[in-house]
């Protein structure tokens, strides 16, 4: 990612988070599950992109913010997290005014980089398949 | 876990569980000699579960070198809990060796009989089987081979059983284009282990990884270089990032890690000139326009060399070719192997090449604004003729990749061809990325006295030249060059920002009445585009904030604010914080710090939830300055304390000078005198901001220090130096604390007049209460003191109302009404308990809580008009030793240590006569 590109997630995300019930409807319907868990899951979509965003420019600030977020969702699958990706950006794609070819960009590295972090911490290789879920 | 490893120390440490904790989460993602593990989640994901489900006995992951094999294999291993691992490594030294490279897995006295003769060896296979087999227990052996090919027979051998047994999970590294061990292919061919390929990291997942590595973002042309040239070899990768550190060009630039050359190890630069050195004629040339280029297409380069030559260079391996959308794209089979023939190129060759190449692109039209950006350079290189317009989008280009070198020279052979005004744009564009001011003077001197300069152009680089010089504290530069363009520019949307501009730095050099005349004498009025009005509107809430003018400024702050929430998103962003100050400031300033702090602490919150360090910055200073003006020393402490560390981190040095300001100020409020002196030093190495009240503030704050030091002269005479100041450019409301000080440091009717010629030209009660405790005071009238008090403490400003409470105290008891002064002093006593402590000189010559006796007072009075203790004795018939004992409880009393400090704090407790 480079600067500009920072701002743009940024930017957009303080946009697309204005309206915290719209995001979370705009996710709520394109997450996969069953209601409480999809709500769970939403709520935490938002609090993770809200706490990483501002520490795009230095992911070394991501451990401490992160700590908290890896807690709260317990072990995950890199489906479920694709899952998630797609949810947001398809959510971000409907509340941003301009969610262009340039904007679109920019959050596909930064969900990379979000991605790694989630994965470092939630991702358990060796876990049985279970229900996706955020743990309460 | 049970862990053997490949130095053959095998044993048991503490069990830790699969999830990552916190430690390990801090080291993967930190800049430690481990790069993390990136782009590869997925896999160890599905290398677990190929574990667990336990359907597979293993994996092989093949791939080229340097793609990170073993590092997944090593991570799959960190990652497995309390589950049985071991490693093994395949190497030509224990080759010839039978369980040479399993012997550290297996007992002493198995590993000892490693090597007898055949007779022994099967005996030996079945005891080394058992002993792995019981490594892992109940469970399975989580077994990582580290290059297979390489095991000797007899390990592989054993780990056929082991595999078909499931006592072993193996995951084992193979490089792509080495033989696959029979074994291996026996275990692959009946489904007993998966082949999973592990190709080289996509260019994304390099940016990542660099990002994760560098700890910032990357400049996208160096992150694309870097990926090009590493072509996901993480070995490579590694090596040039180490190297570019090291070597200096690969650096931290306005925030962004640049790539000025890629530096190429020594072994490879050697390797490659090896391999490509055999080429000569049409296929040296052909790699050397790759070189040049990059890659072209292949109808290019067959155009360029003919086809047969391309077709020999792709079956050399010199060349890959490879299908981009409806375009067969040819590049070199290795980027590294640029790097090195570009160093081989003498200067006419490359010119050659490059002219060529232009040529070519020019004949097939350059399409695309890669195509222009390469037309316009190698032009230019090779020296031959480039159309303006090319130049110019490649400037523009070249900006938005912050490319400033290429954006400068693209500008500047623009204007060499005629295009000099929009060359100039681009220009100081590149300067101002660049923070480069000199640049900016020298690209706006360029076309400055152009006649056909349009006005929107003018109007442009008068505001990027006005900034520049703005941030240089060059106030009058910066009002030149607007006064300047205002006097040129005639088309009205134009004449209308530079006007905007101009007011905006008269407000904000502290020439506010000037700044108000301007927005009000510009014909456009309020009805202009949306970035001109939010300019207007910062402009008039200055000024009018400054003037004490709180109403207008609070109108103009929050359209201010309107326009800029109208302005597109990324424009929006920019100075949407100064219209929330400036309407912040007007309540803090005319005593409405409630609603002052409701307004920025949200602000604050939301800009903290962010990550908007700059706005944190500010914010922390405006809620550092309402907890001073209200007087809560450590709340104040706190806010600004926060203001220094962040400056740094959030660009804004200029705030700086503020921060420490405030730190100073905090501790002066609670008495900490000398953590106030080293904070004030700080604000002097800061240096000035431009911000005209920057530096009032700040000599303020040094009289503030002289008063807590006992030196109320030197005190009084600076505060009154900043009142004058302030008066002499209209800027009221920054007058009116400094006067309010000369009544705090003793000397109420040298600040009462003004002050009430003050309390008609600023609005609100703050001021008014400012001017009734002056008047109260030069009065020595208890109960305008009282009003005084009642007044500050409506207000919740708790140290001057327990300053003035001291006041009168201290009044009360000069008519020797000692039930009302003990009153005063309870309630004083309760304000500094609700400031949670308070240390200024005024409540110091609290005093007032233990006032003088009228012996020590008399003997005071005495001692200061020059008498020396023996004379004093002699007059008043007492002992010298009398004399100096009640002295020195004078002295303790006052707060001073000698005669040097009497006259001063006399009149501070208002017992000067």
């Amino acid at each position: 990612m480079n600067p500009e590109q920072i701002d743009i997630v940024v930017g957009t995300w303080r946009e697309a988070s204005r309206d915290g019930q719209r995001l979370v409807a705009a996710l709520l319907a394109r997450l996969p599950g069953n209601a409480p868990d999809r709500e769970a899951r939403a709520r935490w979509i938002i609090d993770a992109v809200t706490v990483l965003a501002p520490m795009v420019d230095r992911p070394t600030r991501f451990a401490a913010g992160a700590s908290e977020l890896v807690g709260r969702r317990g072990a995950v699958t890199m489906g479920e997290l694709g899952d998630d990706q797609t949810a947001l950006l398809g959510a971000l794609a409907e509340l941003v005014e301009r969610f262009d070819e340039p904007t679109a960009r920019a959050w596909a590295l930064a969900l990379k980089l979000f991605e790694e972090t989630i994965a470092d911490g939630c991702l358990d290789p060796f876990a049985s398949a279970r229900e996706p879920g955020v743990a309460s | 876990m049970r862990v053997v490893d490949d130095s053959g120390h095998a044993g048991t440490v503490s069990a830790q569980p699969a999830r990552v904790t916190a430690e390990r989460f801090a080291t993967l993602v930190g800049v430690s000699a481990q790069w993390p593990l990136t782009a590869r989640a997925a896999t160890i994901e599905h290398l677990g579960r190929a574990y667990t489900a336990g359907a597979t006995g293993g994996v092989v992951l093949t791939g080229p070198a340097g793609v990170g094999k073993t590092r997944l294999g090593e991570e799959l291993l960190a990652r497995a809990g309390d589950r049985p691992t071991a490693r093994a490594v395949g190497h030509t030294a224990t080759q010839a060796i039978p369980l040479g490279a399993l012997a550290h897995l297996l007992p002493a006295e198995v590993a000892r009989e490693i090597g007898l003769g055949d007779d022994e060896r099967a005996s030996l296979f079945h005891r080394a089987r058992a002993a792995i087999a019981s490594i892992a227990g109940d469970d399975r052996l989580l077994l990582l081979v580290d290059d297979v090919d390489l095991l000797d027979d007899t390990s592989l051998a054993l780990l056929l059983p082991l595999v078909l047994q499931r006592a072993v999970f193996l995951v084992a590294t193979l490089r792509s284009g080495r033989p696959v061990p029979g074994v291996v292919a026996t275990l692959a061919k009946d489904g007993h282990v998966e082949v999973e390929d592990v190709s080289p990291l996509d260019h994304d997942g390099i940016v990542t990884l660099l990002h994760r590595v560098l700890d910032g973002p990357v400049e996208t042309a160096s992150g694309e270089r870097l990926a090009a040239v590493s072509a996901g070899n993480l070995q490579v990768l590694h090596e040039v990032v180490q190297l570019g550190r090291q070597r200096g060009t690969l650096r931290l630039e306005h925030g962004a890690w640049r790539l000025t050359e890629v530096p190429v190890p020594r072994a490879l630069d050697e390797l490659i000139r090896s391999r490509l050195g055999s080429l000569v004629g049409t296929e040296r040339r052909g790699v050397d326009l790759l070189a040049v280029a990059g890659s072209l297409l292949v109808d290019d380069l067959a155009e360029l060399v003919g086809s047969s030559t391309v077709a020999d260079l792709e079956r050399s391996q010199a060349v890959r070719t490879s299908q981009v959308g409806d375009h067969w794209v040819a590049s070199l089979a290795h980027p590294m192997y640029g790097e090195v023939l570009r160093t081989e190129l003498s200067g006419m060759t490359e010119r050659e090449l490059k002219r060529d190449l232009a040529d070519l692109f020019e004949a097939r039209g350059a399409s695309t604004p890669d195509d222009l950006s390469k037309l316009a350079a190698w032009r230019l290189d090779s020296g031959g003729e480039v159309a303006a317009g090319v130049l110019l989008a490649a400037g523009r280009l070249a900006l938005m990749g912050r490319d400033i070198e290429s954006a400068r020279r693209f500008a500047a052979a623009a204007a060499e061809r005629g295009a000099r005004h929009d060359a100039s744009r681009i220009g100081v564009e590149a300067a101002v990325l660049a923070n480069d001011a000199a640049g900016v003077e020298t690209a706006v001197a360029a076309v400055w006295d152009d006649a056909g300069l349009p006005d929107a152009c003018r109007a442009h680089l008068a505001r990027r030249l006005a900034l520049t010089r703005f941030a240089l504290a060059d106030h009058r530069g910066a009002l030149a060059v607007t006064e300047d363009a205002a006097m040129r520019v005639r088309e009205p949307a134009a004449a209308a920002a530079v006007q905007a501009q101009r007011a905006e730095i008269l407000a904000t050099m502290g020439r506010p009445a000037e700044a108000l005349h301007v927005l009000d004498a510009d014909p456009a009025g309020d009805d202009v585009e949306p970035r001109v009005l939010a300019q207007r509107c910062a402009a008039r809430s200055t000024a009018a904030l400054s003037l004490g003018r709180f109403a207008e400024a609070i109108e103009a702050a929050r359209t201010g604010a309107a326009a800029q929430a109208a302005l597109p998103e990324w424009l929006a962003r920019r100075g949407a914080a100064a219209h929330l100050v400036n309407e912040a400031h007007s309540y803090g300033y005319s005593g409405r710090f409630a609603e002052a702090r409701a307004l920025v602490e949200p602000a604050l919150a939301s800009a903290i939830d962010s990550g908007a360090l700059a706005a944190q910055v500010w914010f922390r200073i405006v809620l550092g300055e309402i907890w001073r003006d209200a007087g809560y020393g450590a709340r104040c402490l706190e806010q600004f304390r926060i203001a220094v560390e962040l400056a740094e981190p959030a660009g804004q040095r200029a705030s700086l000078v503020w921060s420490w300001v405030g730190v100073a100020q905090g501790h002066l409020l609670r008495g900490e005198i000398e953590q106030a002196a080293e904070a004030l030093a700080g604000a002097d190495a800061a240096g000035d901001s431009p911000i005209a009240t920057s530096w009032g503030t700040r000599e303020r704050t040094r009289a503030w220090l002289h008063a807590a030091r006992g030196d109320l002269t030197a005190a009084r005479r600076l505060v009154t130096e900043v009142a004058d100041a302030a008066a002499a450019e209209g800027m009221f409301n920054f007058e009116s604390g400094p006067r309010h000080d000369l009544v705090r440091f003793g000397d109420a009717a040298a600040g009462a007049a003004r002050l009430t010629e003050l309390e008609r030209m600023v609005e609100g009660p703050w001021v008014q209460a400012l001017a009734c405790h002056a008047r109260a005071a030069v009065a020595d009238d208890p109960d305008g003191l009282a009003d005084a008090l009642d007044r500050f403490e409506a207000l919740d400003s708790v140290t001057f109302a327990a300053e003035v409470a001291l006041d009168l105290a201290a009044a009360h008891r000069r008519r020797s009404d000692g039930r009302h002064a003990a009153a005063a002093e309870r309630r004083a006593a309760a304000l500094v308990t609700r400031a949670g402590g308070v240390g200024t000189p005024g409540m110091q010559r609290g005093a007032a809580l233990v006032p003088l006796t009228g012996r020590e007072h008399e003997i005071a009075l005495l001692a200061r008009s020059g008498l020396t203790s023996a004379e004093i004795a002699a007059r008043l018939v007492l002992s010298v030793r009398t004399v100096d004992t009640h002295l020195a409880r004078v002295y303790r009393k006052l707060g001073i240590t000698g005669r040097d400090g009497l006259d001063d704090a006399l009149v501070a407790v208002g017992a000067s006569t």
